[in-house]
């Protein structure tokens, strides 16, 4: 028996990093998972490297900051794998501005995929959670959680998805559901080797949330999420888990 | 990554700890005495630490009972300590490596609890929670460090929601469960350049003997000390357990510094 054996999970962002990685992670654990992204090609990367392990893996392109397109997805993965038991929201973007480069078009696409995509789905999927008594799992940020210079817009989108998280978790206290999420500080994924650090930088300040620590892989984010979202984890509701090697401490 | 693949809800992952050795304090009982158990049977030779005599014993006996049973040979070895006592931890972690040859992880799980108003604290009251569930955390750890950098080994401290959530009646156990959180976070950052890693979990109420006998004064107002119990029932010592074998394993590597609250969702609010 293995931790999530006939349970359904439905991860955003799963043609890269963290989402295909948790993917891998919760399919070789017994899940079927369904993959949301944008990115066709990567879901197909992952769905390949996924079902020829004989482990259960379906997709569908889906760009969460729809809100109809969110309520498909839903709808595509009851129909297909017959629920949901776990829903985790991964699928995010970063960039680095100084302020006065971010443009309205910035800023709404930061918090359309970052908090509104994360709330709509998280909306879609709710009522189907509670009825298999699942949980969700949110990916935050140490950026949720602290100030980081030249991400503004993105520190907002991530203090948004830390206290939605607290918020949700009360709001269902009483439901047999658990509502956390995962504050990771650096990942090697596309998202951070991508990262574009903005003209005339003050690296004492970018400093400050580099890290004295090796960035996290994937895969030790993929380990967290399925901890936490294993019946092992029970008992933790409402939490903000931070793996970033240290760097929340200070 | 090693392949998790065969792990389930309630089995403990074979071998996790095979190799390791990990001292406990608090372990005749409660979240001690279930992080003891999952980590003997996750393979960990497992150095107990407590005051109480009678429950290492039992604890030792389970542990190599289960090994038996699994036609296994278990060493359990343990030793009656006062964390209160700095020379007492000093002393408990030179014996587990004298003993074992090495230490991997330290959880200072031992701590003491009661319900008081402010004014009947005296000062032996309010000296001897802050020596139990700090100095005694502090000095364990100052004991062990050496030994865990070698190892490249981690601490787990147990604080509670307590250290975040301001709680009437319970002044001196939030302040040393503040305490217990930036003790951590601030010996995290000390040793960020070293192999080790430090964290903690935050429980809610958890069903332990602790939590079991907890003294409750009279003269309480029942009302404000319902502002501090959530909405979810008491959790199970051994989801804490769970989550220290964890959080402890090389699984964690990338988390440092941590904080879990493992609290029903207590802190959420």
């Amino acid at each position: 028996m293995k931790r999530f054996d006939n349970q359904v999970a439905l991860l955003t962002g799963a043609a890269s990093g963290i989402g295909r990685a948790t993917a891998q992670r919760l399919a070789a654990e017994g899940a079927c998972v369904f993959g949301l992204d944008i990115d066709e090609a990567g879901l197909a990367e992952t769905e390949a490297g996924i079902i020829t392990k004989g482990q259960k893996f379906a997709s569908r392109v889906t760009d969460v900051r729809l809100v109809n397109e969110c309520r498909s997805a839903v709808e595509a993965c009851v129909a297909i794998c017959g629920g949901i038991d776990v829903l985790g929201n991964i699928a995010g973007i970063a960039n680095q501005r100084h302020v006065h480069q971010v443009t309205e078009q910035d800023w709404d696409e930061m918090n359309d995929i970052n908090v509104k995509g994360v709330f709509f789905l998280t909306q879609a999927a709710l009522p189907h959670i509670i009825e298999r008594q699942g949980n969700i799992i949110n990916i935050a940020s140490n950026a949720g959680l602290m100030g980081q210079a030249y991400t503004v817009p993105y520190c907002a989108s991530k203090g948004a998805v830390v206290n939605m998280t607290k918020a949700l978790a009360m709001e269902f206290v009483k439901h047999p559901i658990r509502i956390n999420a995962i504050a990771p500080g650096g990942v090697e994924t596309a998202l951070t080797a991508n990262f574009e650090v903005v003209e005339d930088v003050d690296y004492r300040l970018m400093a400050r949330y580099t890290g004295a620590r090796p960035q996290s892989k994937p895969e030790q984010i993929a380990a967290l999420f399925a901890q936490l979202a294993s019946n092992e984890s029970a008992n933790i509701h409402g939490s903000i888990v931070c793996a970033d090697g240290g760097l929340t401490a200070e | 990554m090693s392949d998790q693949s065969d792990q389930t809800d309630t089995e403990p992952t074979s071998g996790r700890y095979t190799g390791k050795v990990a001292a406990i304090t608090g372990a005749a009982s409660g979240i001690g005495r279930s992080i003891s158990l999952r980590l003997a049977a996750e393979g960990a030779t497992v150095f107990a630490i407590d005051t109480n005599a009678q429950g290492l014993a039992n604890l030792a006996d389970e542990v190599i009972a289960v090994a038996n049973a699994n036609g296994t040979n278990k060493v359990m070895n343990y030793r009656v300590t006062d964390v209160s006592e700095p020379t007492e931890c000093h002393a408990a972690i030179a014996q587990c490596v004298d003993e074992h040859g090495q230490l991997d992880v330290l959880g200072n799980v031992a701590g003491i609890c009661w319900i008081k108003p402010i004014a009947d604290v005296t000062p032996e009251d309010w000296r001897k929670m802050f020596a139990v569930n700090v100095d005694g955390s502090f000095f364990m750890c100052q004991a062990a460090l050496p030994h865990l950098i070698a190892s490249e080994g981690n601490i787990i401290n147990i604080a509670s929601n307590s250290a975040f959530a301001g709680a009437a009646y319970l002044v001196p156990y939030c302040a040393t469960k503040g305490a217990v959180v930036q003790m951590t976070r601030a010996l995290a950052t000390e040793f960020v350049k070293e192999p080790i890693r430090i964290n903690a979990i935050a429980p809610g109420g958890t069903d332990t003997p602790m939590h079991r006998n907890i003294e409750i004064a009279d003269n309480v107002d029942l009302k404000l000390m319902k502002r501090s119990m959530g909405f979810r029932p008491l959790d199970n010592p051994e989801h804490i357990a769970a989550l220290f074998a964890f959080l402890a394993s090389l699984e964690a590597a990338n988390i440092h510094g941590a904080i879990i609250n493992a609290d029903s969702g207590m802190t959420a609010t």
